[in-house]
This record gives structure tokens, C-alpha cells and sequence, in this order.
């Protein structure tokens, strides 16, 4: 327990791969390392589909427009 | 009283295995790769249904004040089951269901830790909500859930904003970014990387529907179309 993985770097681990696989085919290699770093923990099961959906549901703005250019306020 | 905590709230999937074994058992799935990896059209229905109820979900999670259990675990191992169970065509109530899957994840870390009693979770709550109101959600209106991303994505690193806007706004692949960009494609990656991740971070914090967070709040909210108030799956 006292050395578990936190949520955070599964998280930081899951969205790189969601990215990786909404760009591009995965290499054969990449292949092998996605299914070994899921198969460990279940947490990681959980935040891959999460960032998968994340990344599919940001993905909806690509067909529903650019309504929000210009909602920049940062500078 | 307490032991009837323990019982199938959330069998997920009308009788499908592979939602009812205990999904912390690494080796169960161990070179599976359908079932480790979430699949595209079950992305999408997490995306349509389940996203909008993360702040429910946080919201009933941080309520339950249950010792030692991490609100962040539970919901990666709700989403785990959610992407593993075989269909998804029964479920009606996403909400209901997804609460069912987190409180039956509640249960087996609560069997297996030992430390905490069983009893920290209070039954007589648990049948009120065994079967309690599922009215679906009311998404916020694409348009306000539009502006919601886009609130986000303005707070984004800069460089992590313009990757977003010229991929997912303007369609561009993540080659031709690159090159808008003059920069390399994983360094395009990383960033699409960065701003997913933002994202998986300002969904945990706000949601992305304002609305679905209020709503875990109220239980006895009844369905404008007068649906059934009951989800409870065999």
C-alpha cells in the first residue's frame, strides 16, 4: 500500500497514451508497453478510458465549430 | 444491518460476468487486451454518459467519508468496470449505475481491508439509494457545454491551447500541427498530452455540466417525464 502508485502520474501516463492513439497508429512496440503498463493495475484500466473519452469528447468541438475563439482572457 | 451492505447492488451489465468479478485482481486480465483497453464506441459512451456525471459521482463519493478510501481510485476503477463490462445496452440510468459501480467497488475494498468495519457505510442510506431516482440527466445545451470547454481550454498553457484549437478546432492532423507550428510532432503529442490531462483534472474539479453536480445533491428529484424513479438491475 505505502508505495502505490498515485492517481496523478497514472493520470499523467493514461492522457499521454489517449494522445498518442488519437494521432496516430501505435508502434508494435508501443503496443506491447500500452498492454503491460495496463495490465498491472486497474486504476490504470479506468484512467485510460477516462482519458479516452476525455480526448473523444474534446474531440466533438472539431464538428461543433469555433464558437469559443477569442474566449482567450489570459492576455 | 450491516451485512446486507455487501449484497449485488451493482452487478453490472444484467448478469454479465465480466462486470461482477472483483476487477482489482490484476491477473484476471492480465494479456487481455480487450479487456484492458477501453474500447472506441465504449469511449464514446463514456464520453455521452458518463463524463457529464463525474461531479455526481465525486460529490456522492466525498459524501460516503469512508476511511482510507481514495475518491480518485474509486472513480478510475469505476471507469475500469464501465469500459469492461460486455454492453452497455441495458444500462438506461447512467447515473444510477454508476453510483451502484462505485458503491459495489466501495464494498470490495471495504471486504478486503479489514480495518474499517463494514458498517462505515450507512445501510439504511444505501437502500435509499439502491433504488432511487435515475431521471436522466439534463445536459447543460451544447452550446453552454461548448463554451464550458472552451473556458477551460483558455486557461491552458498557451502552446497547449493553440495545439487544441488547430487539431480539434480547425481539424488539422497532428502532422500538418506540427509544422503550423514549426515544431516537432511529439511535441505536438506531449501537449495534446498536457491539455487531455488539464482536462481530466478541471473535470474532476467542476465538470463538465454544472447541472449533473447540482443534481447529486437532491435525491428525491422526480422525472420531468414522469420515467420510472427505479434502477435497480437484476
Amino acid at each position: 500500500m505505502a508505495n502505490r502508485e498515485s492517481s496523478a502520474r497514472i493520470n499523467d501516463a493514461a492522457a499521454l497514451w489517449a494522445a498518442r492513439i488519437d494521432a496516430r497508429a501505435l508502434s508494435p512496440e508501443e503496443e506491447i508497453e500500452l498492454d503491460a503498463w495496463l495490465s498491472t493495475d486497474v486504476r490504470r484500466q479506468g484512467a485510460f478510458a477516462r482519458a479516452r473519452a476525455i480526448s473523444i469528447y474534446m474531440a466533438q468541438l472539431q464538428a461543433q465549430g469555433r464558437d469559443f475563439q477569442g474566449d482567450r482572457s489570459g492576455e | 444491518m450491516g451485512k446486507t451492505a455487501v449484497r449485488d447492488y451493482a452487478r453490472p451489465g444484467a448478469g454479465g460476468p465480466a462486470g461482477s468479478a472483483a476487477p482489482r485482481i490484476p491477473h484476471l486480465r492480465l494479456g487481455n487486451r480487450d479487456m484492458m483497453r477501453v474500447k472506441n464506441e465504449r469511449a464514446l459512451w463514456l464520453a455521452q454518459h458518463i463524463l457529464p456525471l463525474e461531479p455526481s459521482l465525486r460529490v456522492w463519493l466525498a459524501r460516503r467519508r469512508v476511511v482510507g478510501l481514495d475518491v480518485d481510485d474509486i472513480v478510475q476503477e469505476a471507469y475500469a468496470r464501465l469500459a469492461a463490462i460486455d454492453s452497455v445496452e441495458g444500462v438506461r440510468y447512467p447515473r444510477a449505475y454508476l453510483l451502484q459501480t462505485a458503491y459495489s467497488i466501495i464494498c470490495t475494498h471495504l471486504r478486503r481491508s479489514q480495518v474499517v468495519s463494514i458498517r462505515a457505510v450507512d445501510d439504511a442510506e444505501l437502500s435509499r439509494f439502491e433504488c432511487q431516482e435515475a431521471s436522466p440527466e439534463r445536459r447543460a445545451s451544447d452550446r453552454d457545454e461548448l463554451h464550458r470547454i472552451g473556458e477551460i481550454i483558455a486557461r491552458f498553457p498557451k502552446q497547449v491551447a493553440m495545439v487544441f484549437m488547430l487539431r480539434r478546432v480547425e481539424g488539422l492532423s497532428q502532422r500538418d500541427t506540427a509544422q503550423r507550428m514549426n515544431v516537432s510532432e511529439s511535441t505536438v503529442e506531449k501537449h495534446m498530452a498536457k491539455g487531455i490531462r488539464l482536462f481530466m483534472d478541471a473535470i474532476a474539479r467542476s465538470g463538465i455540466s454544472a447541472r449533473g453536480a447540482s443534481k447529486a445533491r437532491n435525491a428525491n428529484i422526480t422525472g420531468s417525464d414522469g420515467q420510472s424513479r427505479k434502477q435497480c438491475p437484476d
